[in-house]
Order: C-alpha cells, then structure tokens, then sequence
C-alpha cells in the first residue's frame, strides 16, 4: 500500500524524454572524453556547481537566508538520467528553479515533489523535488539554478562540498552583511585542497571557498556518519543588529539551550492519568533504583518508537499522557513520559539533549547541528547518577547504549542546564563467549555447546529475536551460534528468558561433517566453524573510515578429546595482534587429553580510520592463515 | 493483504490504485453508513473474539475477513460504479504482528483521469476484556506526493494503544465512478490465494453484479465454489464464496501455488447490450458468472488475431530474397530466422546503442501470427497450439482470454517448434510455459473460423537440450595464500543459455554471423543520424568491456560461494543463435583465493567447491506437501582439470567418486589423475519438469549427493 518515493522516481524514469534536439560542443564533447577516462564509472559530471548563501533582511526586518545553487552537468555517457533533488521543510522553500541547455532552452524534464519517507522515521516534514532528465549524447550539458528561501537562519546549519557526482569545479560562497554575526567553522578539510578567499564589498563579507576535481561522495559500505570524514563548513548564525536592534539567534550554548527550554515549556502535561501505572509499578518497592528500573523497562516495553519529524513539534516532546495513551512516541515523548514516570515515583529525573554517534560535534558549538535526539537522566542528591535511553529496547538498567557513549549530553536543571559526558562501557560489557566441547567420531566433529551473549550484541538480537515470527525463531537461533557453517547442524537445546539484566544462554547441540579429514594415519582438525573476520580486508582502493556495526569483544573456548590411540603430531601456532583499535588472540594448547582452542577477537573502537587500513589488512591476513592452518592428529598404530 | 497477483498477459492489479488525493472519508454520511455496514453487521465471524488453540503460537490469526465487490452501470448514466469493500480482524500475537499492523498507508480519495474515487476506512483495537477502542483518523498524516504536477497523497496512520493479544478490525474501502466514453469496459483479470501469510478462521468473498456486467470467475484446487447468496439486511443479492480453516502457508521451492493451492481467478466487463455480441473475448449473460469457455469462442477470439494480411514484411522479405528457395524444412527455418531479424535482431543494434530492452515481451503474438501466415500462403503445415502457461491452470481451468499463449508446430518433413520470440530464440525451441501441457491445436493451413481445435500433449523437453557444460583448468599459484588460478570454459544450450548471453552477449558479437545468415535489408539512414548514431555506438563501445566483466563477475558470483579476483579475458567463442551452432559458448580466466588450508607439510584443497555452487535442501524442506514444478528439465556437467604441483601427491581421491542416479534425476562423479593432473567429471540432471510430491524424497537424494559433493576435499601430500 505504500508508495515509496523510489517508486515515484521510477514512474519519472519512464515518462523522461531526451534531450535531442541540443547540438553537442566540440569543447564539451572533447572534455567528456577527458573526464570518462578519470570517473570510469560516472555517466554524468557536474563541470561546475555552486551554492551561495545570501544573508538577507526581509520585509519584517528579520533576518533571512537565500540559497542560491547553480550547476552544469556534463554527460559522459549516451543515455544519461540524472536525478537533481532539491530539499526543503516546513521552514524552508524552494522559490524557483530552471533546467536549461547552453543556449537557453527550457530541458524537458519530469518533476517529484513530495514527503520524503527515509529508515524508521514515520513522518518527516523534510520534503525534496526532484528533477529528472536524460541527455542523448556524450557533451551534451545542462544549466540547472534554484533558489530556497530559509526564514529562520538557525535551520541552516552546513554546507557540504561533495555530491552524488564528481565535481570539476565546487564553490562554496557565504555573503554575510557586517551587521550580521555569523561564524563559519571548517570541519574534515584535512587531505582536500580547499582555498578559502574573504573579500568585503558594500557591506558584505563574502567567503569563498573552493575545491577543483572533487570525487563523488563515497558509496562504500559500512560508511560512518558523514559528518565524521566529509568536509563541510558549520553556519552559526550567531545574531544580527538592525536599526540598532541586536537580535541574538544562537550565539552560544545558553542560547541553545534556551531555545530548547523554551519549547519543552510549552508542552502541557497531565502526568493524572499515568497515576496508577507508576504506582502499579512501584508497588512494594522501596528501593529507588528498583523503582527506576521497573519504570524505565516499562517504558521500553510497552512505548512503541514511531518518529514524528515535524516543524517545531521536531524539537517539542509530546505531552507524557499522550505517549502513555498512544502506547508510541518518538525520542522526545518516550524521554519525556520517562521523566514524568519517574517524577510521580518521587525520582528526580530531568530531559537531555545529545548528538548520537553519528554526529562528531560538542556543545560548544551553538547550532541545532549538536544533537539529534533525546533521552532522560536520573539525578540523586542533585548528583547525576544514570542515563536512561528509552527508545533503546532491552538495554539495561545502568549500562549506556553504545550509540551514545563518550558523547556530551546538555541536561536541564531549571533556567540552567548542565553539559555532562556519557560514559563509556568496559569492553568486558559486551562479551559474547561461547563454549564448545567436542568429540571425533568416524570423522564427525561431536559436540554440545553454549553461548552466552551480553552488551550490544545481545540487545540487537533480542530486538531481532522478538520482532520476527514465533515459528521463525529456533531458525534464527541456529544461524547465530553457526556463524559460518551451516544452521542444519545444530540443534538448539534450550535458551534463557529475554532478560535484560542477565546472560542469554543458548545451548546446542553440534554435528559438523566437514572439519575433520582423516589421512591414513593422520587426521587433520578444524575446530572453528565460525571463523570470525575470514577475508575481511578491507578493500584496497578504500579512502573513508570504516565503520563496525559496533563495538566487541568475542571469546570462544573449545575442548577437542583427542581420540583414543591418537596424539597430536601438530598444533598451529599461536596468533596475536592488539592495538587501541582491535585485539586478536587465538591459541591451542594441550590440556590433560584434551586440546584446548581460545580465540579472543575485540573490535575496542566502532570507527577504523583510512590510517588503520594497513595494520587491519595485515592483521586479517594472519588471521585467515591462523584459520588455514590445521590441527593434525597422529594415530599411535 | 490480499495476495492478489496479476495474471501472466494482464500487467496492473484491480484495486489500489493510487489517486489525487483529497481526504478520507469526506463525504460524512456515506462514510457513516460504510462504518456502520462494517462494524454493526450481523455477520457473526465479525464478532469472534477467540482463536482456535491449535494456532495459539502463530503470529497472528485472521479471525475474518471479507472482500466485497460491486460492479454496476445505472441506466442512462455515464459512468460505471466500481466499489471494494475490504474488511479484517486479525489477533495480533507476536511483535513482528504488531509492528506489521502499527502503521497503515492509505490513499486519499480525489480524481485520476476520468475516475472519481473515494477513500473510506475506520480502524479500532478489541482488547481483550471486550473493550472497544475506535482509532480517529483525525490523527492520521498526509504525505504530499506529486508526479508532474498530479498528486498522489498518502494518509499515515499509526495505531495507538495496540497491545500484544489485541485485536485490530478494520476495513478499506473505495468506491470508484468511472467516467464511460465507450460502450466497454475491462477491469484487470485477477487472481487470488485462499490461504494468506497468517491463518484464516473465516473468509469471505463476494460479488455483487448489476446491469450490463459479465463475470467470468472460477474457484480452483478446491477452493469453494460461489453460491448465490440473498442478503436479507440489504435485499440485495451477491455471488459470495465462503471458506475458512486455512493454514497460512510459506513460500516453497518449486511450488506454482496457483496449481496446489485453493485459488480463485476473475474478471469482470462492462458491455453495453450492442456491443457485447462484437467483444473479442470469452462473455457470458449479464450478472451470471461464467465459469467454461466453449470451443467456438477461442476460435472465435482468435478470428481476430490470425489473419492473411499479418507478416506483410516477412512475405515480401522472403519472397525478394528467398525466392528460389524450394526445400519447406530449410524455407520454414528461413523464415523463422527473417522474423527474428525482422522483430528483433533489425533493431537490435539502435535499441543497445539506445540503452533500450532489446527484448519487450509485449508482441510475440504478431511474430506467431506473422510466421503462421507466411506458412499459410506457403502451404507449409503447421498447427497453432493454444495453451495456459503451467503456472497457471490446466486448460479445463480456462476462463480468461489473456491467460492463453500460443505457440507453432511447423509439420515439415523435419518437424520443429516455435515458441516465444527473442532475439536469441532458435526454431525447435518449446516455450517452457507450454512444455509438458494439454493445449489445443488448430491446423494453420486455415484462418480460424475453420478450426476443429483438437487436444494435444505439448513435450517436455529432454533434460539433455537445456545443457551446462562447464570446464575449469585449474593451476595453483599459492599453496599458501591459497590462491588458484582458474581458466573457465563453457557451453550452454536450451533455455539455459537465455541468461548468460543477454548477460554477456551484444549485437556487436553476432553481427556478422546474422549478416551472412540472413540477408541484410539495407535501409539508407540520413546523414545526421548516421552521425548521431555513430557517437552514440561510440560512447557504447567506450565502456563495453568494463561492463561486460562486471556482469561477468555478476555471474561467477552465483556460480561460486568463492573470493575470485575481477574475471579477465572473456571470449565469446559461439553466439549460440542458430540451430547448427545451437552452444553459447564463452570463456574467462580469475583466480580463486583461500581455497586451501595448510596441515602442516600438506595442503586440503577445498576442490569440491569448484563444481559451483549445488543446491542446498534444508530441513524444513525434506517433508513435502505439493507437487514438484521445476521450470524445465536440465543437465549441468562440469569438468575440473586441476595441474597437481611439483613434489604431492593427491590423496582421498576415492571420496570424488559418487552415484545417484534415479527416475527424478541423478548426480555421478568421477575423478582420476592422469597426466600430473587431478580430473573430476561430475554431471547432475533434472529429467522432467514435474514431479509428484511422492518423488521428492528421489529428488532430495541427488540433490544432497551434488550439495555434499560440494563440501569435499582432497589432500596435497608432499612427497618425502
């Protein structure tokens, strides 16, 4: 029933028609032919593009921003579609915009407007108008410009340099009257050649900056937060002076948080309603952590995440009742009923402000750039004693979810608030540790085994576990202690209740046909079937971090019999690496009559940077030799 | 959440089509009445609030559901009603159910060309003490989306308060006015599945037909049949079928679900009373359903589609170039190949250079009508076989004009098939729809109103014309890295090769074999687009080779569960376009990597990898409860030559030799060293299209010897 905007583009792709009638420049073909051999696999370049901001007065005396953009495309292949997207919101609009070949022909082209529906986000107010049009020829070109209007400067935040094509020649332009305070701050400039020029005519600074032949933005997999490695230049518009009226927009974190206070302020709350829950759930417990704990689970239970993105209401909570009425909220509604949950059961409990992971900025910076979502801290004695996420399914009471560690948050505390930094978790905290102990009969690898899961791992699989099918869950169960090797051969004996608080056990049964080969006397032995980081280089030509799904730590401990009348001829070699960013630590031993595996694999930093590539690539390549390399056993007849 | 499928000729569903949008819901009264039509029915399995205990562990249980349907013209007016009245009660028992159920699109009603459409629904929670929770759409967000100026708004709902063990009930319903210019009117063919992903505890599906609309409709593989049914609250009368207790079913390997599973199939027309005799389709009387097609009127409908002015083109092509050409088996063939070039391989070069499909699937039928009539005026026989493609219905089943396909049989002293037209199609080819079906003949020497249609048994074709035969020499480079070298070569037949040469093959490679088989008619292009079309070959060619090795790569990763580096040195050795030079043939070189581990001086070299990839049958797929639908019978063999290095020996040989051969199928291998090298023979067959479910136990047995073939190793032992 839904109609994705995917789909929409898709009916544009089929209504396009070419560009036929343009003739092609001999310059612009020459130049095609010179930039296809540089972007192989490029059909379309822009051979310029620019965006200048405007800070304008409008007619109220406000201070506004225009954003001018101007772009040629060049084709570099025969039956070019390109798609340009133009975004706006609630606060912002598009004025205008044309598409026109060299001599000022309008391009015949289709055009999508609408909401745009992006992951789990349910309703977003941003919306994009996209432009579709297919050029014939090789050198044909396309003038595209357009104009948005922002009336609020504090929505223009960034400006990016890099777009989904190569660029020959990328501006960046920023026309600040003097009578406007707005500071621009360079972020990731390091490794592009980027020249900024000032100059100040009639009143306007205006900054320039320039990058020549910039590659398209990166579509590698497992890419961190682009704001972590993509050079772009923060706009904080700070405040502006007009007939001798300063009006401060946000020149400081006060004035963030100000802003931010402001909003929360205007929620009206009727905590009536939520009464008899809290005290359902305080029932009988005395101790205020209890209290916290039942009330935090709660939450998470039975408050459905189901994000709302919608002009001022993307900053405002929803009143805590409705959150409870609705059973779902986003961030700010689930972070907001927390907090009036736990102030019924007498718990200072106040609403925070942080910028996940993906976001690398810090409360110094004064821009609704800093932060993107919303959770509750619990304070004691005035003291800040705990962060609770309640969006974060099944994380744990006392644990922070990796997603928000090592991240400053900004708690209100009255007309005030306090900046505050989330601690990050002990690697230990994510152990995830399997034990297998194995027999060799008639070459069949025998065994039973068990894992214990915590940390991150844990709460995404049992967010996973509980949202598929009852019948689909033994299934699943088994390609997550197979790693590798195939789920038929296992048999899942038992596994522990979803508890947030503790281990999850799975215990199995193991019967692997392939891990030993017998050779006259001999028997070689692979006891690993999971196999952990085989082959996982990361590709040579890569240039952008490389981002884990998290942080781990997975240790496995596997007992081998050695069957009777046999020895062992030979056991591999130890391996070990460790750095600050991963630890490999694998060995056999001989234990009593047994061989005894350990492998210890930590990924202690979710981001590798490009300048790790080269330690990870070789570390991974005694791995796969480790893994290559069999255990042989030798019969004593 | 119907499973309604288009069928095979028709393209678009019947409903949920999408609108300009303005609302849901809007015009109060009748939105009050549709609400109370749902929610204060007397129908009773609307009022069910328990699950049976055997799927107490299911995900969800549909407790009801109903589709209704109305197709009425009143008289004088001049449009046509088309009305869906969809209503479900579902208990949600596990979280991916409440998540499936939190959210809902729905379109707004508005204008979409000539069609007003109106958009009503209504949603509420039955907890399970009783209460009742009506959820206000007043809460619910509009998404704007506009195409070229004309808006396709979508309504976001989330459902509030919505608890594990809750029951959510709720219908969609649109009421359509369909704006008439002609005295006729089709609605898309539909097809649907009793059974659902979720259990069904009742169900029911009705139709209600007024004035001047047929029905064509069939329940099949023991669905229940529609009865006419009086509905005392509304004294209107309706077609309903009514059914229940279904399991929910999964997706399943090899299962044409239409054929096994309860099914219904319809279609309805508008017609006014003098133009209904005149529609060139299979209709009944007004109101009754229609569930047989008479021989007359396939004969009939085909009246209008072969005819002696079709293939004017192919005539004059074949009697200019082909004129002293006497012997039928060699001019039915020569014709066969002038229509190719004629429908495909004639543009094949513009629609490449054009990035355009070179294969639209929309007008096979004028090539058969074409090549039937060049046959006619030639005398040479030929039968037209008229069939339903056998994912869909047994010929009994037929009802519907767009579920037939045709095919030819040319009767020359070498007979031979033609099926569907592509640009790599070969005459004997039967098209795998057709193969192993009761179709009908007709003698081609006559226009249809002089058919007898007779059945006939439509071949399968043997397992030995839909041929793979691969050979990998392979050269170890690294016994330490692990790395082999790989030159591959092969050479596909049949149905087989369709993929890989539209994967890997352009005009450019059969260019001059199409030339110096058929006679190019030059056409002579103006100057400027001569020019333009040079540029754009250019361009093409530019990048030709890159992206051909990247579709290369493409299918070498489906072939193999291996790391193998970019493939280099792709060849094309034989098109595979004409009868004589049936083999696709092509070759590549790539290396292998970590395909071998080290014990201690010896090395176990992953070899069984290198018969590709075999199919796995997992668990839950040994027990079977439907027959067996395989698209086409196949042979795949592959021959592996790997050079054994310098100073090892190869050991655990004997474990490569394997047999399973039964009726079903068979997989055999063979390996023996000769001449320093390791070589392996392995050929695995599937010898028919269809199985019955009691042989799938045979099938399961050949498929678990390749699969575990593939797990094998041998052992590189250094000599001492």
């Amino acid at each position: 029933m839904k109609l994705k905007f995917l789909v929409a583009l898709a009916v544009l792709g089929m209504a396009a028609t070419p560009l036929t009638a343009q003739k092609v420049d001999e310059n612009l073909r020459t130049e095609a032919l010179r930039l296809k051999s540089i972007y192989k696999d490029e059909e379309i370049v822009a051979l310029q593009a620019s965006d200048t901001y405007d800070f304008q007065v409008n007619r109220n005396n406000a201070l506004i921003v225009k954003e001018k953009t101007s772009e040629q495309y060049l084709a570099l292949k025969a039956n070019s579609f390109f798609t340009i997207r133009s975004y706006f919101s609630d606060q912002s609009r598009i004025e205008n915009y044309s598409l026109r070949t060299d001599n000022g022909r309008t391009v015949v082209h289709d055009k999508y407007c609408g909401h745009i529906q992006e992951g789990d986000i349910f309703y977003s107010d941003a919306q994009v108008c996209a432009y579709r049009f297919r050029l014939e020829l090789p050198g044909q070109s396309v003038f595209y410009n357009s104009t948005t209007t922002y009336d609020d400067p504090r929505y223009v935040t960034k400006a990016m340099f890099h777009s989904e094509i190569p660029v020959s020649d990328r501006k960046i332009i920023i026309n600040v009257p003097v009578w406007a305070t707005v500071e621009l701050r360079e972020i990731n400039f390091s490794g592009y050649d980027i020249k900024k020029t000032t100059e100040q005519k009639n009143g306007i600074i205006s900054y320039t900056y320039t990058i020549r032949d910039l590659k398209a933005y990166p579509s590698d997999k497992n890419l961190p937060g682009s704001l972590h490695f993509i050079p772009h230049i923060l706009i904080l518009t700070k405040s502006y002076t007009i007939n001798g009226k300063k009006t401060t927009v946000l020149s400081s974190t006060d004035d963030l948080y100000n802003w931010y206070a402001s909003l929360t302020a205007l929620v009206a709350e009727d905590y009536t309603s939520l009464k008899p829950i809290v005290n359902q759930l305080t029932k009988d417990v005395t101790n205020s952590d209890d209290k916290i704990k039942a009330i935090y689970y709660w939450v998470q239970d039975n408050i459905k995440y189901i994000a709302f993105e919608d002009g001022l209401a993307g900053f405002k909570p929803e009143p805590a009742h409705q959150v409870f009425y609705k059973r779902y909220g986003d961030c700010k509604g689930m972070a907001n009923l927390t907090k009036a949950m736990l102030s019924l059961a007498g718990i200072d409990a106040r609403l925070t402000w942080v910028g996940t992971q993906r976001i690398p900025y810090s409360y110094e910076i004064p821009s609704l750039a800093v932060d993107n979502h919303m959770i509750c801290t619990v304070f004691e004695n005035n003291q800040q004693k705990y962060i609770l996420d309640p969006t974060e399914n099944f994380n744990p009471f006392k644990i922070n979810s990796e997603n928000i560690q090592g991240k400053q948050i900004m708690i209100e505390n009255g007309k005030s608030y306090i900046i505050s930094t989330v601690n990050e978790e002990p690697i230990e905290k994510y152990l995830n540790e399997s034990r297998w102990n194995f027999t060799i009969n008639n070459n069949v690898l025998l065994g039973t085994g068990k894992t214990s899961l915590d940390g991150e791992v844990k709460k995404i699989l049992f967010n996973v576990s509980d949202n598929i099918k009852k019948e689909d869950l033994d299934k699943f169960l088994r390609q997550v202690i197979a790693g590798n090797s195939n789920p038929d051969n296992f048999k899942v004996m038992k596994y522990s209740a979803f508890d947030r608080d503790n281990l999850w056990d799975i215990s199995y049964d193991i019967n692997l046909k392939n891990q030993v080969y017998q050779n006259n006397k001999e028997l070689y032995l692979d006891v690993d079937f999971e196999k952990d980081y085989k082959n996982e280089k990361v590709e040579k030509d890569r240039k952008v971090p490389y981002k884990f799904i998290s942080r781990s730590f997975k240790k496995t401990v596997a007992e081998v019999e050695i069957p009777k009348g046999y020895k062992i001829d030979y056991l591999p070699e130890p391996y070990r690496v460790a750095n600050s960013y991963f630890a490999f630590d694998m060995k056999y031993s001989l234990v009593d009559n047994k061989i005894v595996y350990t492998k210890e694999i930590k990924i202690l930093k979710s981001i590798l940077p490009t300048s790790e590539f080269s330690n990870w690539n070789t570390a991974i390549e005694g791995l796969n030799k480790f893994y290559n390399d069999q255990i042989i056993l030798r019969s004593n007849d | 959440m119907t499973k309604k499928i288009p069928l095979t000729l028709s393209l678009i569903l019947l409903a949920s089509a999408l609108f300009a949008a303005s609302g849901i819901n809007q015009n109060k009264k009748r939105a009050e009445e549709i609400k109370q039509m749902h929610w204060k029915t007397s129908d009773k399995n609307f009022a069910e609030r328990t699950i049976p205990e055997k799927w107490k562990n299911e995900s969800a249980v549909i407790i009801a559901k109903s589709n209704m349907l109305s197709y009425k013209k009143e008289i004088l007016a001049g449009y046509l009603n088309y009305d869906s009245y969809d209503h479900y009660r579902i208990m949600l028992l596990d979280n991916s159910a409440l998540e499936k159920y939190a959210q809902f699109s729905i379109p707004g009603s508005g204008l979409f060309g000539n069609t007003r459409a109106d958009m009503y629904a209504g949603f509420k929670i039955i907890k399970p003490d009783g209460r009742e929770i009506e959820i206000s759409l007043d809460d619910a967000v509009l998404e704007k989306q506009k195409v070229n100026d004309k808006g396709y708004d979508m309504y976001k709902l989330a459902i509030p308060n919505l608890q594990l063990g809750d029951i959510i009930d709720y219908y969609l319903c649109e009421e359509q006015n369909i704006g008439l210019t002609t005295k006729y009117y089709a609605f898309k063919p539909v097809i649907i599945q009793l059974n659902d992903d979720y259990p069904i505890m009742k169900q029911k599906i009705s139709f209600e037909i007024l004035r001047r609309c047929y029905i064509n409709l069939k329940s099949l593989n023991g669905a229940p049949q529609f009865k006419l049914t009086e509905d005392k609250e509304t004294e209107r009368s309706y077609y309903a079928l009514e059914d229940g207790d279904r399991e929910s079913v999964k997706d399943i390997r090899w299962l044409y679900p239409y054929r096994e599973l309860p099914t219904i199939k319809f279609k309805i027309i508008y017609a006014s009373n003098s133009v209904a005799g005149f529609i060139p389709g299979f209709i009944g009387q007004p109101g009754v359903i229609k569930s047989s097609v008479a021989l007359s009127e396939i004969t009939d409908l085909f009246g209008y589609i072969f005819t002696d002015q079709a293939g004017f083109e192919l005539r004059l092509q074949m009697n200019k170039k082909y004129k002293t050409l006497t012997d039928k088996n060699k001019l039915a063939r020569q014709a066969f190949y002038v229509a190719r070039n004629i429908y495909r391989t004639d543009n094949a070069e513009y629609w490449l250079i054009n990035g355009t499909d070179p294969n639209p699937d929309d007008d096979y039928l004028q090539y058969i009508v074409a090549l039937s009539a060049y046959y006619r005026y030639k005398k040479i026989n030929h039968e037209i076989l008229i069939g339903i493609p056998r994912q869909i219905s047994p010929l009994e089943d037929l009802i519907l004009e767009n579920e037939l396909t045709v095919m030819l049989k040319v009767n020359t002293p070498t007979p031979f098939y033609i099926g569907r037209l592509d640009n790599n199609a070969m005459p004997g080819e039967i098209d795998i729809d057709m193969q192993g079906i009761t179709a009908y003949t007709a003698n081609g020497l006559f226009l249809p109103k002089a058919w007898t249609l007779k059945k006939v048994q439509i071949p399968v074709s043997p397992a030995t014309e839909n041929a793979l035969n691969t050979r990998y020499d392979l050269n170890i480079t690294d016994l330490n890295e692990g790395k082999i070298e790989a030159k591959a070569s092969k050479a596909v037949t049949g149905v087989l090769r369709l993929y890989p040469q539209n994967m890997l093959m352009d005009f450019y490679d059969y260019q001059d074999e199409e030339n110096s088989k058929v006679t190019p008619d030059v056409v002579k292009k103006s100057k400027k687009t001569q020019q333009k079309n040079n540029k754009l070959k250019e361009s093409y060619l530019a990048t030709r080779e890159d992206n051909r090795l990247k579709r290369l790569k493409t299918l070498i990763e489906n072939d193999f569960e291996l790391e193998f580096d970019d493939p280099a040195d792709l060849k094309i050795q034989q098109a595979g376009r004409f009868e004589e030079t049936p083999a696709f043939q092509y070759s590549y070189t790539t290396t292998f990597k970590n395909v071998i581990k080290r014990a201690g001086p010896n090395y176990l070299v992953d070899i069984g990898k290198f018969i590709e990839s075999q199919a796995e049958v997992k668990n839950d797929e040994k027990e079977r409860k439907y027959n067996v639908y395989r698209p086409y019978a196949a042979t795949f063999s592959v021959t592996v030559n790997l050079k054994i290095p310098e100073g090892y020996t190869v050991q655990g040989i004997e474990k490569l030799n394997s047999s399973v051969e039964n009726a079903t199928g068979g997989f055999t291998s063979k390996a023996r060293i000769e001449n320093n090298a390791l070589i392996i023979e392995v050929i695995k067959n599937y010898k028919t299209n269809f199985e019955k479910k009691a042989n799938w136990p045979l099938m399961v047995s050949f498929m678990e010897a390749a699969h575990s073939f593939n797990q094998q190793q041998i052992l590189l032992e250094k000599i001492r």
